[in-house]
């Protein structure tokens, strides 16, 4: 965590809807992502949730407060609309494809007008598909696919220019637990093989459970903030899946926890799992 | 709900309403018009206190008729009549280049009496005035500002304001009236009245009389003063282009209509699907969508008759011209409006409603909007294309709108390339170098004096001198039989090949077109009837030029006597010793005499008059099509970037910018002009070809399209694409991404 940098920053963050019954939808939101980090921002319907993240992905302007991606305040930039191209790709509840355009039309959206030729959005277009895992339905229209697969192909848009950070506002919303887990597990994986930093709004608890961190949000304030693992639980994973680890180990981690090593404690590495991560990294 | 369900999106319902209320607003304002034109005639003719009215049999209006004067004298001597006036109406420029009816009445007669003069003098007790003495109608002082005691200049003569009279018909105190000689010398028609204004001693006679004039006058038409308005041909016209026009606002109404219905009953699919699963009835969803569409018409309807009630309100203050007749507004105007609104309503809501009805509750509920079926993706053209292709109905109605538009462009304007064509043949074919016809007047009323054609004849450089007449007559057996009157030794006549019989040489001959004889039964020997006169077919011939095929050829003399232009031609036709020299001698005739015009004959094309009305007529219409075309085309765009609001939202959120965002919604509207435009060039080609199937003076014209008149429609088309296109899509590149975004 130490050496990572900061990627995105709020500071006094308040957007007040409204000009009669005002509405604050965000009061005042202090919060940071480091680069790489995958973060879920959870609460009530109704707490600023997207609001937040809309301001993120400058969709829309704060009343007052700064956002700064990259360090640089969005209030600053000049071209936003290259920005939202290049620096941010969004993910929305509904899939939000164009109905008109196959899956592959839909991924080349979002390079359009970047200089990109056509030649390289076809090959793009294709390998990000491929790496969603629908190489195989590239040509069909959304209306021909699966609410699953629709999420896929807006992931894969999400990702056409390679950007930094991805926001998703509930992305799982609208699917059953299985397809969920699917979206969120390519999102994972995405994180890992490319670094990109996600920031995903759910209501799903299984889907917080395996992210970095959650914040949770309640009336446009963040009001706690869970950890709920640290950069070692990948470390670990690892261990526990190789056989020199297994043999280390002679268990799985929950039978060792079930079998009273102390691995960690209040979320923290104890010198024992420190030692056993040491051990592992010398091999 | 209907209401609710109509005022959830206010946008769009205010847009149906504009869309219906357009085409309404065209049906009440076009028939207010031409009922106002009929109300003006007949109260005109029934304010002269006359029991019957003569005009001559076919004329397009009374306007047009001619007819000797002196029937006026002999029917005067017959015992069924108490009194005749002869009246000649003319339409005529005025000082300020504006055009004013002229009204030449008998001082002395009945039916000046009902001009009331309410300043100044009657007609009939004018003593020692300077310059010829006039009454302005009331409504035409107005407009003109003037009083009594002002001078007016009418086509070069001048009249002194006697007095402003008011009948109370609008047409007749927007004219003048002038005595009867000084409006024939005005109309160039001495000895010639429009129409004659018959009393009798008792109406009892009328039956007798009729009879009596049928088979002493066979070309003159009698209706009684208050039947009179329905013998006028041009009101049949006016309401035959009313009834055209308003079918225009019909279909783009029509578009409109479906565009809506079609969008509320797509984004409600779920909803449908809902009150199916309820309990609801295929019947009450049928009726629910029929109840908002027909909602939708009738509140169009309303709004549509009060707008035609306030532009005619607007017209007759602001046009001089249909100021002069008042408009009229009757109850079964409003109740043809709002019949044909209920229709469109019906038709409009029929196809949504059905296809909503039949939705399973299921398949309605599960339904997720997408709908680019599953061939779109096949389409080349990317989004542009595809988003048209999305919504087919609308997409087929709205080139519909465009294309009528654009045909009216290129049949008309392959007409007048035709007419052009072969008068350009007629001139060239009297192997002039030069041509001559008067100055600034439309060239069926120019009139070169005979002795301007002897000075130009007597010129050292002047090869031969030809004038000619054209003239349209009324006979029994073709409505508008084209007279030419040419000079049988002038070298001019020549181009009329004799095929049968031989050529003309003297008086009381005619040769006859090929096609006219066939069309009129004619053979060589036979008599033709003229106006008063009796000619005897001496022979047939062709030319080649449809226009004259279906005419016939009088000598130069006779022609004048029938156009009432004695001494006088329409055009010259001059050949030069050495053709070379065309341009200069052109400078000096134009030189030497001012009022006329002189052209080369290879120029003639561009510089006559009439071609130049002609494409003056084409581009009004080009005017009017792209207004049509742009409106429909607005609102479909509009409709089309209001159900994509969310996409639009989501393509800004994506990173497109507002120019890419304006340019696509743009490119949606030119292709959707331009096809539209391809698809009227065909339409208007088919529609020239058929007119030049119809027999008489428009099958004579062969059309012509030459590229420019493609050239044009198409521009048309695509200035409608973009001027249509560019509010739709200036709205969408406004919406503020998180908006568009929110959307339902
Ligand atoms: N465009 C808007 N106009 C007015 N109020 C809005 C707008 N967007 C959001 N809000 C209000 O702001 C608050 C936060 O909304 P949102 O960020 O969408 O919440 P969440 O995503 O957490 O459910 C809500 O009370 C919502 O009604
Ligand atoms: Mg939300």
């Amino acid at each position: 965590m130490e050496n990572r940098e900061v990627i995105v920053e709020t500071r006094d963050l308040v957007k007040i809807y409204g000009d009669g019954a005002e509405v604050r939808a965000l009061d005042g939101v202090n919060m940071a992502v480091l680069a790489g980090e995958f973060v879920a921002v959870m609460g009530p319907s109704g707490s600023g949730k997207s609001t937040l993240l809309n301001m993120i992905g400058a969709l829309d302007r704060p009343t007052s407060g700064t956002v700064l991606v990259n360090g640089q305040d969005l209030a600053q930039v000049r071209n936003l609309d290259s920005f939202r191209a290049r620096t941010v790709g969004f993910i929305f509840q509904m899939h939000n494809l164009i109905p008109t355009l196959t899956a592959r039309e839909n991924v080349e959206v979002p390079m359009r007008g970047q200089g990109f030729s056509h030649r390289d959005r076809r090959r793009r277009s294709a390998e990000l598909l491929e790496l969603v895992g629908l190489a195989e339905r590239m040509n069909h229209l959304p209306n021909m696919l699966s609410g699953g697969e629709r999420q896929r192909v807006a992931v894969a848009r999400a990702l056409a220019n390679n950007p930094a950070i991805i926001l998703a506002d509930e992305p799982t919303g609208e699917l059953d637990a299985a397809r969920s887990q699917e979206i969120i597990s390519l999102m994972h994986r995405l994180n890992h093989e490319l670094g990109t930093t996600f920031i995903v709004v759910t209501h799903d608890l299984a889907v917080a459970r395996q992210t970095d961190r959650v914040l949770v949000m309640d009336s446009g304030r963040i009001v706690r903030e869970h950890i709920i693992a640290d950069p070692y639980s990948e470390d670990l994973r690892q261990l526990k899946d190789s056989p020199l680890g297994r043999a280390l180990l002679g268990a799985r981690e929950v039978d060792l926890v079930a079998a009273g090593v102390p691995l960690r404690q209040g979320g923290q590495f104890t010198a024992m799992g420190q030692m056993l991560r040491e051990v592992l990294e010398k091999v | 709900m209907i209401f609710k369900n109509l005022f959830r999106r206010k946008g769009r319902t205010i847009l149906t309403l504009v869309g219906i209320s357009i085409g309404v607003a065209a049906i009440v304002a076009l028939g207010a018009v031409s009922r106002g034109l009929r109300a003006g005639f007949s109260a005109m003719t029934r304010g002269s206190q006359a029991d019957l009215v003569l005009t001559q049999t076919g004329a397009m209006s009374v306007i047009t008729s001619s007819m000797d004067e002196t029937i006026a004298d002999e029917l005067r001597t017959w015992p069924e009549v108490a009194a005749v006036d002869g009246v000649l109406l003319s339409n005529a420029l005025i000082e300020n280049a504006s055009y004013l009816f002229i009204f030449g009445y008998d001082p002395q007669g009945f039916a000046i009496e009902h001009f009331r003069v309410v300043e100044g003098e009657e007609l009939a007790d004018v003593r020692g005035v300077r310059g010829k003495p006039l009454l302005l109608g009331k409504r035409a002082a107005e407009r003109l500002s003037k009083k009594v005691g002002d001078t007016l200049r009418v086509t070069g003569s001048t009249f002194r304001i006697v007095g402003i009279y008011e009948t109370g018909d609008g047409f007749e105190d927007g004219g003048a009236v002038v005595a009867l000689p000084e409006a024939q010398a005005l109309a160039l028609q001495p000895r010639r009245v429009s129409m004659l204004y018959v009393k009798l001693r008792s109406p009892s006679d009328a039956d007798r009389f009729k009879a009596r004039v049928e088979r002493r006058f066979s070309d003159l038409s009698i209706s009684t003063t208050t039947g009179f308005a329905d013998q006028e041909q041009i009101l049949a016209l006016l309401e035959g282009m009313a009834m055209g026009v308003a079918g225009l606002a019909v279909i783009i109404g029509g578009v409109v209509m479906t565009n809506t219905l079609w969008m509320s009953v797509f984004e409600r699919t779920r909803e449908i699907g809902l009150l199916r699963a309820l309990g609801w009835r295929r019947r009450q969803v049928l009726f629910l969508i029929l109840g908002e569409s027909l909602t939708l018409a009738l509140l169009g309807g309303l709004a549509g008759i009060g707008l035609g009630v306030a532009s005619v309100f607007l017209i007759s203050r602001a046009s001089s011209w249909l100021g002069a007749f008042g408009t009229q507004f009757s109850p079964d105007l409003f109740t043809r409006a709002l019949v044909t609104v209920f229709v469109l309503g019906l038709v409009g809501g029929a196809y949504p409603a059905w296809w909503a009805s039949r939705l399973l509750p299921l398949e309605a509920l599960q339904y997720e909007g997408g709908r680019g079926g599953h061939f779109s993706r096949y389409l080349p053209g990317g989004m542009v294309v595809r988003n048209l292709w999305r919504r087919r109905l609308r997409t087929v109605l709205t080139l519909l709108g465009i294309g009528i538009s654009i045909a009216a462009i290129v049949a008309l304007g392959g007409l007048a390339y035709g007419m052009l064509d072969t008068f350009t043949a007629i001139v060239r074919g009297s192997e002039a170098d030069l041509f001559a016809a008067e100055a600034d007047i439309d060239s069926d009323f120019s009139a070169i004096d005979e002795r301007v054609g002897s000075r130009i004849a007597a010129r050292p450089d002047v090869k031969a001198v030809s004038g000619m007449i054209m003239t349209g007559v009324n006979t029994e057996k073709m409505p508008m039989l084209l007279v030419f009157g040419y000079h049988p030794r002038e070298p001019a006549i020549r181009r009329f090949r004799i095929i049968e019989g031989e050529p003309l040489t003297s008086r009381h001959q005619v040769i006859v077109g090929r096609r006219a004889a066939e069309q009129m039964g004619l053979k060589v020997g036979d008599t033709l009837r003229l106006l008063d006169s009796n000619f005897r077919v001496v022979g047939i011939f062709e030319t080649g030029v449809g226009w004259e095929d279906i005419g016939v050829v009088i000598s130069l003399r006779e022609a004048q006597a029938l156009t009432g232009k004695p001494r006088q031609v329409q055009f010259y036709a001059i050949g030069l010793r050495d053709p070379r020299q065309a341009e200069a001698v052109r400078d000096e005739l134009e030189a030497l005499f001012p009022e006329i015009d002189f052209a080369l004959t290879s120029e003639l094309a561009e510089s006559m008059s009439d071609f130049r009305v002609m494409q003056e007529m084409v581009d009004q219409i080009s005017f009017l099509a792209v207004f049509i075309g742009a409106l429909g085309m607005l609102n479909t765009m509009l409709m089309s970037v209001l159900e994509r609001t969310r996409e639009i939202g989501v393509l800004r959120a994506l990173g497109w910018s507002r120019r890419r965002v304006l340019g696509l919604i743009l490119q949606e509207a030119l292709v959707l002009g331009v096809i539209g435009g391809i698809c009227g060039a065909i339409l208007g080609v088919s529609l020239g070809e058929m007119l030049g199937l119809v027999q008489g003076t428009f099958g004579a014209i062969e059309p012509i399209y030459s590229p420019q008149i493609f050239v044009q429609a198409i521009v048309v088309a695509m200035i409608a694409g973009a001027v249509g296109g560019l509010y739709p899509a200036w709205r969408a590149t406004r919406m503020r991404p998180v908006e568009a975004l929110r959307y339902e």
